[in-house]
This record gives C-alpha cells, structure tokens and sequence, in this order.
C-alpha cells in the first residue's frame, strides 16, 4: 500500500488516498463532489 | 457501397404528442430532407405501429432506400422493432441508425420548445452522418446447448426448473442451502387461499427433486460463468454435506446419536437441532448433512458416532467441496430475497423484549410442524397470548433505516396472519399498526374484509413508543391514531413485526459473475421494465420471483413460467443468430502485437505472436465491446456498427454549427446510456447543450474521437460507462479510466486543461445521477473560453493526424 494524491477535475478538491499497486482498477470518487473526474497526481 | 451513393430515408416520429409536444418535427423533418443522400424525409404519428412500419416499407421499395434513420425513442426500446422492419423489406438489419429525440430530447427539454428542435435537429443529423456510413452485417449462426441453469430452488426456482423439464429440457437446478424450499417451505399457511405452505410446495419439490430431465445441485454455488447466449459454461462449487446424498435413506439416526445441539435455523431458533440434521422433514434432496462448523468430528477430540452408528456408511467426515462444470443454453435466476433483520430499529425492542418477534418467527409458532406443533404461545412463559400486535411497513417504504420500497406481501401476510389466530383462538385482540393497507390483488380485498368482520383492529398510525411491563413481560405499545387524532396505549402480550424484504445476500456477488445490473433498490434490472420484464440485459439470462423485485408465491411462479416461456424461444432452436456487433481484423494492418487479445476480457482474440500471423476474433466469443479497437496502435481492429469513421462522422456532425455551446458525451449502452433513458422516461429536466454519442462500452471510445471533438471545437467532452465492477463487459472499462489517465496528462502537455475531459460512471439506475452531471457539465462548459477552444483548435490542428 502506498499513499497517492488525486485531483477532483470536476470541484478541484486534491486529497491524498492509500492505494494497492497490485490490485485492479479501482473505482475513483471525489470525497467532496462526489464526481469520477479524479486524476492521480503524479509525485514530481 | 460508397458514401455519396447511399440513399436514406429518415422518419420523424411524432409519438403522439410525447415528441411533437416539444419538438418541431416539421422543421426536424425540413432539416433532414435538405441534407445530401437523403431521399425521403418524413413524419409519422406512431413510426412504431403497423402502419408506420409499412410506411417504411413501402418507402424502401418505392425510393430503392438503403440506409434508414428512424428518429423516435431510444434504441433500447425500439431498434430491433426496426430493425425487424427493414428486414422485412429486404434490406439488411444492420443499415438503421435510430435518433432518439424523446428520451434525449423531447422528454427532458419539455418547456424549451425552441432549444428541444435544435437539439433534435443535431441529433437526427448525428444519426444521418452514421447511416451513410453504416455497412451491412450478416450475423454468425451459433448453436445452442440444449440445457438452462436455474439458480435458487424456492418456489420460483422450483417452478422455472420443472416447466423446462416437462418440457424436454435438460435442467440443472442450482441450491445454495442443502435443501430446496426457500422461504415457502417455512410459511405455515398462504394468502389469500389459506391453503397450507409447505403440502403445496412439497409436492413439486419432490417433482422437481425425481424430475428424470432435473439434475438438483443442492448445498452449492455458482462461482464462475462465462460465455454468451446459448453456450454458457458455468463452474459451481458444491461444497462437502459430508454425507453421501444418494445412498443417505434419512434413517436419523446419525441425529439421534450426535451429541452437539445448536438452535435451529429453520425453525428460526425457537427451537434445536443437532450437528448431524436434516433442515426440515419434506427437504429435498431428502438427505442428512453434517454442520462441520459444529460437528465434533472436526475438532481435536474427534466423535465418530454419526459415522459408526450409519449403518449404509454414508456419512464421510473427510468429504471436501468440488467443482463441476456445466454447459447450459440460458440462465433462469431466481435467488429470491432476504427478510429485513430490525434488529436496528432499537425503538421497537426487539433486541431487548423476547415478546416482541418478527412475522418469520410468528410463522414458525403458528405452523403445525413449528416448535409448538401450531400453539400460538409467546416466548417468555409458553402462555396463549390474549392480545396480539402487529406494526407494519417495518424495515419498509422508509428512507432512513430500512427500504424505501413497499415490500409488496407483508400487509397480506399480516391480514392473513391475523384470520390465522382467530382461527386458533376467535377470543384473541388483534391490533394491526399501520400506514395504509395494500390488497391489490385477485381475493385479497376479500381476504381483509374477512378480517375486519372477524374483529381485527386495524388502526392507521405506527407506535412512537414500545415499553415491556416489568413482571408480566407484556408489551405496551403507545401510538398516535391518525384517524382519530388522538394518542391510544395498548398493551400486549405479544408483539409481531411485520418485516419487510430486501436483496438476497448474494445477488451483488452473482449479478457481478452474470454481468447484470442491480438498480438502486438493489433488485435486478430488467432489459426492459414493461416489454421484457423478465429478461435480464445479458442474452439468454433471464430471472422470476423475488430476485426481481419482493412479490408473492402466485406472482413468483407467473414469472418462473414467463422467464421458461422466453428461455424456451432460444432452448428449442438449434441455432440462434450472434449480434453482428463484433471485432474484426484487418489483417494488412495487424502487426500481431498482442495488444488486442490482452485486453480482450472475454479472450475472444487469438495471436500468435511468434508466427506473426495476425489476430483472429473467435465470433462466438466476442461480445462486441471495443475495447481492443480503442487499444489498437495501427488500426487493424475494429467493430462492426460502431467503426471509426461512423463515430467520427457522428462528432463532426454535431460539432458542425456553433461547437462552442456543446458537449459530447459518449455513454455506454449498457448503463450510462440507459440512465440518459432513466431520466427521459422520469421526465428529468436538463440543459439542451449535450451531444450524445451512443457506444456500446466506454472502452471503445478511442483517444482520436476525443481529440477529434477537441479538435472541431468542442469546449467539454463526457466519457461515460458502466461503474467499475459493474461493467457489462467484465472488466473493459478498466480501459477507460487507464485511457482518461492518459489522455489527462497529454491534454496537459499540450496546454489544455485536463478538466476539459470528464469521466464519469453512471449506472442504468442513476438517473438521477445522470441529471445532475449534466447540469455541472453545463457550468463546466460555460467557464471554457473562447480563447481555451481556439488554442486547443489551433494547437491539434498543427500537429495533424498525430493525435
């Protein structure tokens, strides 16, 4: 497990989440909007 | 046939005034006539009825028409209609294109008559655009395998398994407990004939049990299906009873002899059984199981005795579960439902006062063959109870803790209840708490006259509050009489909540390995609510009874007989023709890469990639997604029916005029297009500006049509489809999010805001949801500027076709 951030494309919320590099697709919703418009954030 | 030659013939449909309301299908149609190919342009009143269909028809064969648009509802209610249609007129199936201007248009536009035409305008041209390119499909002819799986053996189960049966199909009957029955056998009388539960069911359990064409699969699940329409394979795993169930003769004595007692389930716990038991007496298959969770026999100090005292040596402590596969044709579902536990509805104490039980625990006392051989006595001192309650709608038609849904049969259930007890003792006080009474069915009315005239107190109003009275462990019930406005106390000395039903335990688990959806009140969804009520989206899948939505026995069994009916159509042809929506190589281009049998989630690809021989679609196999053709790096894939250049047709189309006001949405037919249905048929209101481009699963949207649109001028685009794990194409749009990714972060490199894509998962149930999306989407679309879309214009349009 490791912690990634996501960006809300929809409300602009940003939150970080864990994630299971090994496990499938996972399904993405933004805690504020409710919206499937979240893209990981790549760690620069 | 190329392009310019085609000739179309489109026809507006006025469906009485459900589109002419709020669409002008005269300036439709004047649109339609004045674009190049179009032939025939025309209105109809009802396009769907006989005399609209000959209108096509006869249009076919006077003006040699060979592409058709017919612009009316969604294509989910009407293109095989259609498509029927034009076949009959000699053209193939597959050169309509269908416009859906009601549930897209006319329906959610309903007091904007002005944006509702220019909408429909687009539409019918986005429609036009595709038909031009449409090519003509010849659909494969498969066999079918002669055999259906039935999943669940209540009286639903029972009843789909032995019309199959009688009918001279093989029929695999799938039990998850180890004894058919489901919920009926446990019911000790049924309304509104009163006749005894289990001597109507068990005679065809037992039917259904020594049925010659019937192999009954009890104690076992499904685990794994996979395949289509007609030739499915089904793993089941049928866990260990640990007694051999043919040769077990249901001599008991392994019962007598086994010294572990646990409460029994059946029974509801009022009463025990032992580790080695049968579940009731009329089980079939009419054998004993040993419950290994407390059996002896699995613990370090091992017992033995069932073993020893079996005389015919059934019984095999080391017994494992095993996996069998089947090969079925069709698949009746019929898993049933679940009672609603209330222990979380603490105000009406039934954790903490025993006189307070539930109509399932009632059934058991009343029943002759329950704990008390029939005696109504209350729990906490085997005593008569001289007044009996019953609080209604528990656990149902509530938003907080509970369904918002009307469980259907509880009101029946407690009427009949109530005629139950007056039959035991006439001296009994029955007060019925209720909201309102529902006898809507054949003898029902009649049934609760019977019980107003036999004395039951029906009184309209829930309890606020239930007390036990100290010593005598009677029930006090305070509840505002809303008729008579005044708040009455009862007191009780029994307390029966009439609990509602919800979803079997494992239907989400099920629906996930058949590929069908659940709607919001967690029932299976129907390929169409009214016209194909018991089939499920997925061909050849079909289901009855409760597993649909709570019903009771008689509406259980209609449906077994419906959902056998329609099982049958496909059971008895020796072939039936594939869906001509399929992937096809262009074997010039293939490179043998590998890429599209990787993604493939139905393994309908093969390629050898050492051989470099080019990859080859299994057609039985493929289902028709696009996943692979999205995925294709030299566009030597692709589908039929929905090809690049239709679907570029169609962007172009709508992007045409003023692409700076539009969205385009591209949905999935399976959930978000069926949403967009959902809110159409609900006469959900939303902003005009969408463009709907209808794919059969979000993973066929290929990065191109997206840049495309982009690139046209469009300020937002939606990709939508089905929630992950919902994906009617197993796991296909895991592509389209991993594609979103990637087309975020090139959208970035380029300079344009990524928020300018949004993916969204909308279920077929979401309509609601699907409103809302596009109402932000409408905002979304407003904040884009002009000079975003120029830039973004500009900036593709230089790097030509790379993108």
């Amino acid at each position: 497990m490791s912690k990634e951030a996501f960006k809300c494309l929809r409300c602009g919320n940003t939150y970080e989440m864990e994630v299971d590099s090994k496990q499938e697709v996972r399904e993405r919703v933004c805690p504020k909007c409710k919206s499937n418009s979240v893209r990981r954030i790549k760690q620069q | 046939m190329e392009e310019n030659n085609t000739r179309v013939g489109v026809f507006i449909c006025d469906c009485g005034m459900n589109i002419a309301g709020s669409v002008d299908c005269e300036a439709v149609k004047d649109v339609a006539a004045a674009i190049p190919g179009v032939v025939v342009a025309m209105r109809n009143k009802y396009t769907c009825s006989d005399p609209g269909q000959e209108e096509i028809k006869k249009h076919i064969r006077e003006h040699h028409l060979d592409r058709i648009v017919v612009a009316s509802c969604s294509p989910r209610m009407h293109e095989s209609t259609f498509r029927s249609c034009i076949a009959d007129a000699g053209m193939n199936p597959y050169l309509l294109e269908m416009a859906n201007i009601r549930e897209h248009c006319s329906w959610v536009h309903l007091h904007d008559k002005p944006a509702a035409t220019e909408k429909a305008k687009d539409i019918v041209k986005i429609a036009i655009a595709k038909a031009r390119l449409l090519q003509p499909i010849e659909e494969a002819k498969i066999p079918v395998t002669d055999a259906a799986l039935v999943i669940g053996g209540g009286v639903a189960g029972i009843q789909a398994a032995l019309d199959l049966a009688d009918a001279g199909h093989k029929v695999y009957l799938v039990e998850r407990e180890p004894s058919i029955g489901g919920v009926m056998a446990q019911l000790d009388k049924t309304f509104p004939t009163m006749d005894c539960s289990i001597c109507v069911l068990g005679p065809k359990m037992m039917d259904a049990g020594k049925h010659p064409n019937i192999e009954l699969i009890a104690f076992s699940e499904i685990t794994k299906v996979a395949g289509y329409i007609g030739n499915y394979t089904v793993v089941i795993n049928r866990k260990a009873r640990y007694v051999n169930e043919l040769e077990c003769n249901s001599c008991g004595k392994c019962a007598e002899i086994c010294p572990v007692t646990v409460p029994d389930e059946f029974q509801q716990g009022f009463s025990s059984r032992k580790a080695a038991y049968i579940p009731f007496p009329q089980a079939v298959p009419a054998s004993y199981i040993i419950d290994m969770k407390n059996c002896l026999g699995n613990n370090p100090v091992r017992c033995n005795k069932c073993v020893e005292v079996c005389e015919k040596k059934c019984i095999d402590l080391n017994m494992a579960d095993r996996e069998m596969e089947i090969k079925v044709g069709t698949i009746i579902v019929c898993t049933g439902m679940d009672v609603y536990d209330p222990t979380v509805l603490d105000e009406y104490g039934y954790t903490r006062f025993e006189n307070v039980i539930t109509t399932m625990e009632f059934e058991r006392l009343v029943c002759g063959g329950g704990p008390t051989e029939g005696q109504i006595l209350r729990p906490t001192d085997r005593k008569v109870p001289r007044r009996i309650g019953f609080i209604q709608c528990v656990g149902s038609r509530t938003a907080n803790r509970g369904n918002p849904y009307c469980s259907n049969v509880c009101c029946m259930n407690t009427i009949k209840d109530s005629l139950l007890i007056k039959e035991h003792h006439p001296e009994t006080e029955i007060f019925v708490f209720y909201m309102d009474i529902r006898a809507y069915g054949k003898g029902f009315e009649d049934l609760y006259r019977r019980s107003k005239e036999e004395g039951v107190h029906y009184i309209r109003g829930f309890p606020g509050e239930v007390l036990e009275i100290p010593g005598t462990k009677n029930i006090k019930v305070r509840v505002e009489n809303t008729t008579t406005c005044k708040v009455e106390e009862y007191e009780l000395d029994l307390l029966v909540l009439s609990v509602g039903l919800h979803q079997d335990a494992g239907l989400k688990k099920l629906c996930n390995l058949l590929n069908i959806s659940l709607t919001a009140d967690g029932f299976v969804m129907e390929a169409h609510a009214k016209l194909k009520p018991v089939d499920a989206p997925t061909p050849g899948i079909f289901f009855a009874g409760s597993v649909e939505a709570p019903k009771d026995i008689k509406d259980s069994v209609t449906q077994a007989s419906a959902a056998v009916s329609r099982s049958s159509i496909i059971l008895n042809s020796a072939f039936i023709k594939a869906d001509g929506v399929k992937a096809v190589v262009d074997l010039e281009k293939c490179t043998s890469c590998g890429m599209c049998a990787r993604i493939c989630p139905y393994n309908a690809i093969e390629v050898d990639v050492k051989a470099k021989s080019g990859a080859r679609v299994i057609i039985a196999a493929c289902a028709g997604c696009g996943a692979c053709s999205a995925e294709c790096r030299f566009d030597a894939i692709t589908v039929r029916h929905f090809m690049d250049d239709q679907i570029l047709s169609q962007i172009s189309s709508a992007l045409a005029t003023d692409p700076q006001n539009k969205i385009i949405s591209f949905l999935c037919n399976w959930c978000s297009y069926a949403a967009s249905d959902v809110a159409g048929i609900s006469r959900m209101q939303y902003p005009a500006n969408n463009r709907f481009i209808r794919v059969m699963c979000s993973a066929r949207v290929h990065e191109r049509f997206i840049w495309h649109a982009f690139k046209l001028g469009a300020p937002l685009v939606l990709l939508s489809g089905c929630h992950i794990g919902d994906c009617h194409y197993i796991t296909a749009n895991h592509s389209t999010q991993k594609r979103a990714d990637k087309m975020w972060d090139a959208m970035e490199k380029l300079g344009i805001r990524p928020e300018r894509l949004q993916l969204e998962w909308i279920s077929a149930a979401e309509g609601p949801r699907f409103v809302h999306i596009m109402k932000e989407l409408e905002k979304m679309r407003k904040a884009v500027t002009l000079e975003e879309i120029e830039y973004t214009r500009k900036m593709l349009s230089s790097m030509g076709d790379a993108n």
